[in-house]
């Protein structure tokens, strides 16, 4: 167990190293060749930009550190918005503008809560790889948002609603906060609670993590609800920045997320991976993206270019940890 | 304690199932083995129709108006949906499906005017009739009901052209890239701008919005960063165009830049009476369906028809907004 943990710390400091330092040659190259990146509004931007996916990427993190994945996120936000959206309408006659604003994001959290709760639960219970239990949940949570709304966008909310997503608190952006303290939030979680040990116990030795009394299956359970409130927390800002409920939005934002936890130096066999990791793989996919916008370049090199990235990262992360096993 | 885990775990599995049924219910209506009595019903006019993507706001507005006809009609037409959630070859499962079982006439909304030829192809070794709705096939025996996409971008050109001022610089935000419409709509606005003698108009950019409306809110945003001053923003849809005045609230940037869109959304119609947008080119979703009944019936009663039927493009602009917006 206590050798487990060495090992791991090791790693974690090797990959959180690499990923800061890709960051910063991200970012110079970016403000050396890219013009009218570096400034205060165009970095504000990009925080704006990558609020939604690094939330799911935050959630996303605590079920990948357990060796599982959620291929769901996309359609679940897509539900999960759509939700709110339509709380947001049908109550906000009654009970004014301000109190439906918190019944819809309340009916949000309890939807995301739920579906994350259903993931864990029948992922344990029955043993299914999570990618298979997700893979089902992409389907129904589309179908199920598609089934809602009839296909169509929801709107009609008060503006209220939207002032979550593209509201200012001076000059920072109302989602960078929710961004920012909910990066508080899940790294105390992960790097200061007992769940936190759990869950990297858990993922780097389940059998041995249950033999020292860890109960895995609860770990693995506990770590599906975070996602779920993550994708709540997401589904109601992606709808409320675009000012209406998409059911049919969101394709592929669970591998975007996936993505920045990869980037940031998450291995997806589990055990390993942080916070501040998965934040600045956002970062960087979001430099990269408002990167290639502003030089005006084509949407087929920008596909090839994600893919790219994926590729380096996961490259550069599996290099420096087989060098730091053969440091130790 | 336990006994409240085990109660809670009980009502997930429980939403759990209730979840996949009603999942299933949603989408389940094309399977072949559906209505075994439509055959047997000798005198029923059977349409299979292989939908696009019920996911796409346009295209499931315009099945619901041909349900809503052939219902107010009180047609003798038996309409049986599949839906190709724009994968190319599940459509063409779809068409084989309808083929096999017969059906008296094939509707197709191609995902892909290329990817759809053998589904067009097999229907008429069938002997079967076939009417492509809103997209063309590249090639094959068909009847063509919809609009020329074409139109709808030379209809955006138009209107800049009369509007914009002097070297106005311009964004295009485009369809997905590779789909012939998206190609056809770039070549109508562009045409338009130079028949009408405005080589002045700078075309800034031109990128890729999918034809999503978030995506198009984060090219926006960051033309807003690159750009300080733009006068028209050209979108190959309503939704990214709905998205483009979303970036453009957010930066204050809304003043002076004429936002134009494609489909006729009632989100489009309230941007254009708040100023918002300037024009959406409506894509007659209730036109195309009641073109397509009539084909329907008159293939039902043994007559011909003519070979393409075109509906118009509408340009809705401030002027005309108040006749169509409900």
């Amino acid at each position: 167990m206590e050798k487990t943990k060495e090992k791991f710390n090791f790693g974690k400091f090797y990959g959180k190293y690499g990923t800061f330092l890709l960051l910063v040659v991200i970012f110079l190259a970016a403000c050396l060749f890219v013009p009218d990146f570096f400034g205060k509004d165009n970095l504000t931007n990009i925080l704006r930009q990558i609020a939604v996916v690094t939330i799911l990427g935050f959630g996303v993190e605590f079920v990948i550190i357990l060796g599982h994945i959620n291929v769901a996120l996309g359609s679940e936000i897509a539900l999960i918005g759509c939700v709110s959206c339509m709380v947001m309408v049908a109550v906000q006659g009654s009970m004014g503008a301000g109190m439906a604003l918190v019944v819809s994001i309340l009916s949000a959290l309890a939807l995301g809560l739920l579906i994350g709760g259903i993931n864990g639960f029948v992922i344990t219970k029955f043993d299914i790889p999570a990618f298979i239990m997700t893979l089902a949940v992409t389907t129904v949570a589309r179908g199920g948002a598609l089934l809602l709304t009839g296909g169509k966008p929801v709107s009609g909310m008060d503006s209220i609603y939207k002032s979550i997503g593209q509201g200012y608190v001076g000059p920072i952006p109302i989602s960078v906060i929710i961004l920012l303290i909910l990066f508080v939030i899940c790294w105390v979680i992960l790097n200061k609670t007992r769940f936190g040990r759990h869950l990297f116990a858990v993922g780097g030795n389940a059998n041995a993590a249950e033999a020292s009394g860890i109960k895995s299956k609860s770990v693995v359970r506990k770590a599906f609800l975070i996602d779920g409130l993550m994708a709540a927390i997401a589904g109601v800002l992606f709808m409320s920045r675009m000012g209406t409920g998409q059911p049919s939005a969101g394709v592929s934002y669970e591998f975007d997320a996936i993505t920045a936890c990869v980037v940031g130096g998450t291995s997806l066999a589990g055990g390993s991976g942080t916070i501040t990791g998965t934040l600045i793989g956002a970062v960087i996919v979001g430099i990269i993206n408002n990167a290639q916008n502003l030089l005006g370049i084509n949407a087929y090199w920008q596909q090839i270019v994600k893919g790219l990235i994926i590729l380096v990262a996961v490259i550069v992360d599996v290099v420096t940890k087989r060098a730091a096993a053969k440091a130790k | 304690m336990t006994n409240l885990k085990k109660l809670a775990a009980l009502g997930l599995a429980g939403a759990m199932t209730l979840g996949m049924l009603s999942g299933c219910g949603s989408n389940g209506s094309s399977d072949a083995s559906g209505d075994a009595n439509a055959s047997a019903d000798g005198e029923k006019f059977v349409v299979g129709y292989c939908n696009g993507a019920d996911s796409d706001v346009f295209m499931v507005a315009r099945k619901d108006a041909l349900i809503e006809k052939v219902k107010a009609e009180g047609a003798n037409i038996d309409l049986q949906f599949a839906d190709a959630n724009q994968d190319s070859t599940k459509q063409l499962g779809d068409a084989d499906t309808f083929i096999a079982k017969g059906v008296d006439l094939l509707v197709l909304v191609p995902n892909d005017a290329e990817a759809i030829v053998p589904a067009v192809e097999s229907a008429n070794a069938a002997g079967i009739p076939v009417v492509c709705l809103g997209i063309k096939a590249a090639s094959g025996d068909y009847i063509y009901v919809g609009s020329e996409n074409y139109d709808a971008g030379h209809m955006q050109g138009e209107y800049l052209a009369k509007t914009l001022p002097e070297n106005a610089k311009v964004l295009y935000l485009a369809g997905t890239a590779g789909m012939q419409h998206s190609t056809d709509r770039r070549e109508g606005f562009l045409v338009a701008l130079d028949e009408a003698g405005r080589s002045d108009v700078e075309v800034l950019a031109d990128l890729d919005g999918n034809y999503e409306m978030a995506k198009a809110m984060q090219i926006t945003e960051d033309w807003i960063q690159k750009y300080p001053q733009f006068d028209a923003i050209v979108a190959a849809n309503d939704q990214m165009a709905l998205g483009a005045v979303e970036a453009l609230k957010g930066a204050n940037r809304l003043e002076g830049v004429q936002v134009t869109g494609v489909d006729g959304l009632a989100e489009a119609y309230t941007a254009i009476q708040n100023g918002e947008m300037v024009q959406t080119i409506l894509q007659d979703a209730p036109g195309q369906a009641t073109a397509a009944y009539e084909v329907m019936t008159k293939l039902m009663k043994g007559e011909t028809s003519d070979k393409e039927v075109l509906v118009p493009f509408q340009s809705v602009t401030a002027d005309n907004v108040a006749d169509y917006a409900g």
